[in-house]
């Protein structure tokens, strides 16, 4: 790897700084002896964190997918009273064993898949895929807007997100170029906070080496212009963030422009997506050893009001979706091989949707939704919750009526993955999650 | 400099103005356009207008009748094959014939050039122009000229959704043509008077000849020199509020206005910013601000702005739209199309406020291309809300609930009263009218509000085939009364007017003058409004039964919009970032590298999928992916080799700044950067900044000097670190 752009002044003096404010650990590695002297390198921990080389991908559904068309009670008669067969004009995805549109059955557990979630079902048979069909959180207000803020916040009243406070309150365990990321045009809510977090999107062309002969010049200057003292060169009110942004950015572009393109291994097999080219990215850049702890990655198009669908030939809105999500994560997993050991994919979704399908062959908005871990020692099967799955989907057995109601709190899952992926102590976990109150999930082995 | 004056350009105006709004009529307007490039190229203009009342929008035309509209639509369209210099007919299509022939002077007036010289050409322009009843006898409800090409038929045919409004008080600003915008700022842009006179040479009836892309406006004296600053914090210029109105109520200020504010002291600076408002909120300059925002009582009816250049970009643009197949009396334009029209009025129109609300409209009620494919469904919208953008809010919210492009978007299209789809009920309370309070609460309504109000919506739909328009289909519409915050909203089920009763509520609603205050307030003063500027806005939106021209007086008016410590005080967005930097640097060729940096980055116009639209605060925007990309697209405009190529300069220039900069006459170190700070941060900079920009700009060969080939890498290098100052990022 060449990583001459890196070296520049600028770019020491803040990584410099970053590595001092998180207590650094040993992890020395060869990018690092180049970039950081070497007594820095030594100030280690008394015992390597068992956060080292670990990685946590947060998948976001946007749009609130429908939980009970992706993992189906199809035991259920009931279901399909709510929401009749695809064979008879219905959104109900096919029992098992039904020809086509068949769901796929989670053996013993009365659910199964919807079958655009094929490249899932494998690592469920295999037992490394966490099923949550009943994931979300009391207190849900069906919007979008307010109940993604609660969940990528870990709670409603706090304002940054619970990822960015992980960063703040857990020291890396070894010096990375490149900590956390959002992969997106912007940083998600759950990595925005008072650690800089870089967002970005397409990897290869993230770089400024077209400017050629100017680029030496242009960067100084730049980096000079951000060097300023913000309260000395303006009164903007976002002045700190803004001059910190900048030197940020050409590390992060140097960083980036180090590991090349993406090259999939094993014969992974992304969508021809965003979704799939952001999981591939994501993949690269966890190989290039660039220290990436925290990602999150987004995919939209859950909101399903109308011509949800449902699989097979009765396939619309949603399979083409969940195809999408299923595949890139499948592709991601089948790329990393034996590094998945120390990699969890968790997936979110701001809440579920109605039980009873409407007039338009959709669904509104609910509350519970399925969620997603596979990855690192995390546990196979279906996590049903304390509560149980309702022994029958009548209203009398929903959430006023209409909704699937949470047995499983988000804030556990985030609990478990934070106390048995990133070790993370009591202490830690109650400055990341402050106030609640882990009931484990046992999620993980 | 004098600059050309807008009234003896404008025929395609007076045209459409001399026939606009005869009921039950189909207006045509025929005028030729061609442009060098590609050889001679004719487009067709038709204007359509129709009898008040049965607006898509605002009237209420039943499914039946729109039924018989589609075969019916006019031709509007640019017609293929017509290039090389075709002789055609565009009225003998249409099946009408060219009746009268109409005499319009055309002043053209070159840029500033090396010599300064300039000259007029005078033109006979015949244009065919005919009005006829419709001969299918067949009211065209779907009247919206979405496919007409030039920003004078779209404004008339917003006069005429504003005459078919249920509000008189919506009456538009810029709706109509005919009146002068002031001489000082906003110069059109010229074309080259070489290629006029080629062209017309052997062009029977030709109107007006513009170039492939139109070169750049006339600016005036440019800027005083600047010297080094002292050190320490530099303090706002004592012309800062001539600054000021243009960085917020424009799209960023042009050469010619920055140089015209450069000389200004700063009771000047605020005579012509207050006059410029004026004029931008179709208000007499002459006359003191109007003084009854909180009443129902009318302001005077908005003074138009003409804005002929525009016009012919737009119609050059539309040329390229296809004929949806198969109602080849549609124009579907593509997503990029759409973006590019949009883009070309942003960056260019002298109607910036207007634009500036159309956007914020467009953006408040969110829709996403791709939910429905139909390019013609998002210009539709977008010329409703710039017939509405300072009209009255619950007519806004009707256009906005009744276009297709929402009604597909948010499911009202398939709205049923067997369980209605609660989309666009819901949406439409969180955001569009109510909104939630600071913990995300709902701020004033309930689930069985939104439940109510998706029964009220039922059997609103889209028309049959692809023409934008509006269709109320009985037999989908849910029985029996609703309530809606605590309102009954009676049975109707003929018509739309339940939907209608049940946003006229929503509008009316404390919350909902609240919510649009803050918002605009957020938009144009500051990221964190103060709570008095939110209840002042707030109370005028409410007396004057939202009246959006009040609102914005109120916010301009406003002693924070005032105060200097808002000034610079915004952080762009991505959108406002890069139409800044052309309309800065006086930017001539194609919208395409915006268009395509602002998708890459993340603020893609009609392609928001989420219905909250693009947020306006930092916190959205300060990330290394935007910033990339801003920096990305400063270093596009001005490093040879780093993207695709960016003109701005004049266009004698060849793109070479350092003659662009020697035609004006500028020659020392302080008049280029004196002149350069003023296009990008209002003169503004400390010293250590200034000495970077000193250091690059003697980087071509030692010491500076414009005949040196050398310095005009250092000027491309020194022009791109303006742009990349952080000082930038802020409006």
């Amino acid at each position: 790897m060449d990583h001459c752009h890196c070296c520049s002044s600028a770019f020491q003096q803040v990584s410099r700084r970053t590595v001092l404010k998180r207590a650094m650990g040993l992890a020395a590695t060869a990018l690092a002896a180049n970039m950081f002297p070497l007594e820095m390198l030594f100030q280690s921990r008394a015992q390597a964190a068992s956060n080292a080389g670990k990685t946590l991908v947060v998948v976001f559904q946007r749009g609130g997918n429908d939980g009970l068309n992706t993992i189906v009670p199809y035991s259920d008669p009931q279901y399909y009273v709510m929401r009749p067969r695809s064979t008879n004009g219905g959104i109900g995805i096919l029992p098992p064993g039904s020809g086509d549109g068949s769901g796929l059955d989670l053996t013993g557990s009365g659910f199964a898949m919807h079958p655009s979630l094929l490249p899932l079902h494998g690592l469920y048979t295999s037992n490394r895929l966490a099923v949550l069909p009943a994931a979300g959180f009391a207190g849900s207000t069906q919007s979008h807007f307010t109940d993604q803020d609660t969940i990528e916040h870990g709670f409603p009243e706090q304002r940054d997100g619970w990822l960015n406070r992980y960063l703040a309150a857990v020291p890396a365990a070894g010096s990375s170029t490149l900590r956390a990321a959002a992969i997106g045009d912007d940083v998600a809510k759950s990595l925005r906070g008072t650690v800089l977090v870089p967002s970005m999107t397409d990897v290869a062309s993230f770089s400024f080496a077209r400017l050629g002969s100017s680029k030496a010049a242009l960067e100084a200057n730049l980096r000079a212009m951000y060097a300023q003292d913000p309260a000395s060169s303006t009164t903007n009110p976002a002045r700190s963030s803004v001059h910190a942004l900048g030197p940020e950015l050409f590390n992060r572009v140097a960083a980036i422009e180090g590991i090349g393109a993406a090259s999939p291994q094993n014969g992974a097999a992304y969508p021809n997506s965003t979704f799939g080219r952001e999981m591939r990215d994501l993949a690269h850049i966890i190989r290039s050893g660039l220290g990436l702890e925290v990602a999150t990655v987004d995919i939209g198009g859950w909101d399903t009001h109308d011509d949800q669908g449902a699989g097979g030939a009765a396939a619309n809105r949603q399979a083409g979706r969940l195809a999408d999500f299923s595949g890139g994560i499948r592709a991601f997993v089948d790329d990393l091989g034996p590094l998945m050991n120390n990699v969890v994919v968790m997936t979110c979704t701001e809440f579920g949707r109605t039980v009873r399908q409407n007039a338009s062959g959709g669904t509104d908005h609910g509350k519970a939704s399925a969620w997603f871990l596979v990855g690192g020692s995390v546990k196979g099967g279906v996590y049903k919750g304390v509560a149980g799955w309702p022994s029958s989907l009548t209203e009398a057995n929903l959430d006023e009526g209409r909704y699937i109601r949470p047995t499983v709190e988000f804030r556990d899952i985030f609990a478990d993955v934070l106390v048995k992926h990133f070790g993370a102590s009591t202490a830690e976990l109650g400055a990341v999650l402050p106030g609640h109150v882990h009931t484990p999930v046992e999620l993980f082995v | 400099m004098a600059l050309v004056k807008d009234e003896q350009n404008s025929m395609l105006s007076k045209i459409a103005e001399s026939m606009w709004l005869r009921p039950g009529r189909i207006s045509v307007c025929v005028a030729l356009s061609l442009w060098a490039m590609q050889g001679l190229y004719i487009s067709v203009y038709a204007v359509y207008a129709h009898e008040g009342g049965t607006h898509p929008v605002s009237g209420s035309p039943s499914a039946s009748r729109h039924s018989l509209l589609k075969p019916v639509r006019p031709v509007d369209s640019t017609l293929p094959g017509v290039k090389e210099g075709a002789t055609i007919s565009p009225a003998s299509e249409s099946g009408l014939k060219p009746s009268k022939k109409k005499k319009a002077k055309v002043t053209i007036k070159t840029p500033a050039t090396e010599s300064q010289r300039s000259s007029v050409i005078e033109q006979t322009a015949p244009a065919q122009t005919k009005m006829e009843e419709s001969t299918s006898g067949t009211k065209p409800a779907s009247s919206i000229p979405f496919g007409a090409p030039a920003m004078a038929t779209m404004m008339n045919g917003s006069a005429a959704m504003a005459a078919a409004s249920p509000s008189p008080g919506s009456a538009i600003a810029a709706a109509a043509p005919g009146a002068l915008a002031s001489s000082v700022v906003g110069g059109p842009s010229t074309p080259s008077n070489k290629s006029i006179q080629r062209l017309s040479a052997g062009i029977p009836g030709l109107t007006r000849v513009i170039s492939t892309p139109l070169p750049p406006e006339t600016i005036a004296t440019p800027a005083p020199p600047l010297d080094p600053p002292t050190s320490g914090l530099p303090a706002a210029p004592a012309n800062w509020f001539g600054y000021h109105v243009l960085n917020r109520l424009t799209f960023g200020g042009t050469p010619n206005q920055l140089n015209t504010v450069s000389h200004m002291t700063a009771a000047q600076a605020r005579d012509w910013a207050t006059g410029y408002m004026k004029e931008q909120l179709g208000l007499d300059p002459a006359q003191p601000w109007p003084t009854n925002l909180h009443s129902a009582s009318l302001l005077p009816p908005a003074n138009p702005i003409v804005d002929t250049d525009t016009d012919l970009r737009l119609a050059a643009a539309q040329g390229a739209w296809k004929k949806d197949d198969p109602e080849p009396t549609v124009l579907k334009p593509e997503l990029q199309q759409v973006q590019d029209h949009d883009l070309i009025r942003k960056t260019y129109s002298r109607r910036q406020l207007l634009e500036k609300m159309v956007y914020f409209w467009d953006n408040h009620f969110n829709t996403d291309y791709r939910s429905h494919f139909r390019g013609q469904y998002e210009v539709y919208e977008n010329q409703a809300f710039r017939a509405q953008a300072y009209g009255r809010f619950v007519d806004l919210l009707i256009a906005s609930g009744k276009s297709p492009a929402m009604m597909v978007y948010l499911n009202t299209d398939v709205n049923k009263k067997e369980n209605p789809n609660e989309n666009y009920a819901r949406e439409v309370l969180e955001l569009h009218t109510l909104g939630v309070d600071e913990q995300g609460h709902p701020a004033g309504y309930t689930q069985a509000d939104i439940n109510e109000a998706a029964k009220a919506f039922t059997g609103w739909t889209v028309p049959e085939g692809s023409a934008p328009g509006f269709r109320f289909v009985s037999s989908r519409h849910s029985p029996g009364t609703k309530t809606v915050l605590g309102q009954s909203v009676a049975f109707d089920g003929s018509g739309p007017t339940e939907g209608e009763r049940v946003l006229q509520i929503l509008a009316g609603h404390p919350s909902t003058a609240r919510h649009l205050a803050k918002k605009l307030c957020e938009y144009f003063v500051s990221e964190a409004p103060s709570s008095a500027l939110i209840t002042e806005v707030a109370s005028v939106f409410s007396d004057s039964g939202g009246d959006i021209r009040k609102v914005l007086i109120a916010i301009v008016t406003s002693p924070d919009f005032n105060n200097v410590a808002n000034y610079r005080s915004l952080v762009k967005t991505p959108l406002e970032y890069v139409v800044g930097l052309y309309r800065n640097l006086g930017v001539w060729s194609s919208q395409e590298p915006i268009r395509r940096r602002l998708t890459v980055a993340g603020q893609g116009l009609f392609e928001m999928p989420p219905p909250t639209g693009y947020k306006e605060k930092s916190d959205h925007w300060l990330n290394t992916h935007v910033l990339f990309h801003e920096t990305a697209m400063a270093y596009e405009a001005t490093i040879p080799g780093f993207g695709s190529t960016v003109r701005f300069g004049s266009d004698t220039s060849a793109g070479q700044t350092r003659l662009w900069l020697r035609n004006l006459g500028l020659r020392t170190e302080s008049e280029v950067l004196g002149f350069l700070l003023n296009l990008t941060t209002d003169r503004v900079a400390t010293a250590t900044e200034y000495q970077i920009y000193l250091t690059t700009l003697r980087s071509g060969g030692g010491t500076f000097n414009l005949d040196n080939s050398g310095t005009e890498a250092a000027l491309d290098r020194t022009l791109a670190s303006m742009l990349t100052n952080p000082r930038y990022l802020y409006q």
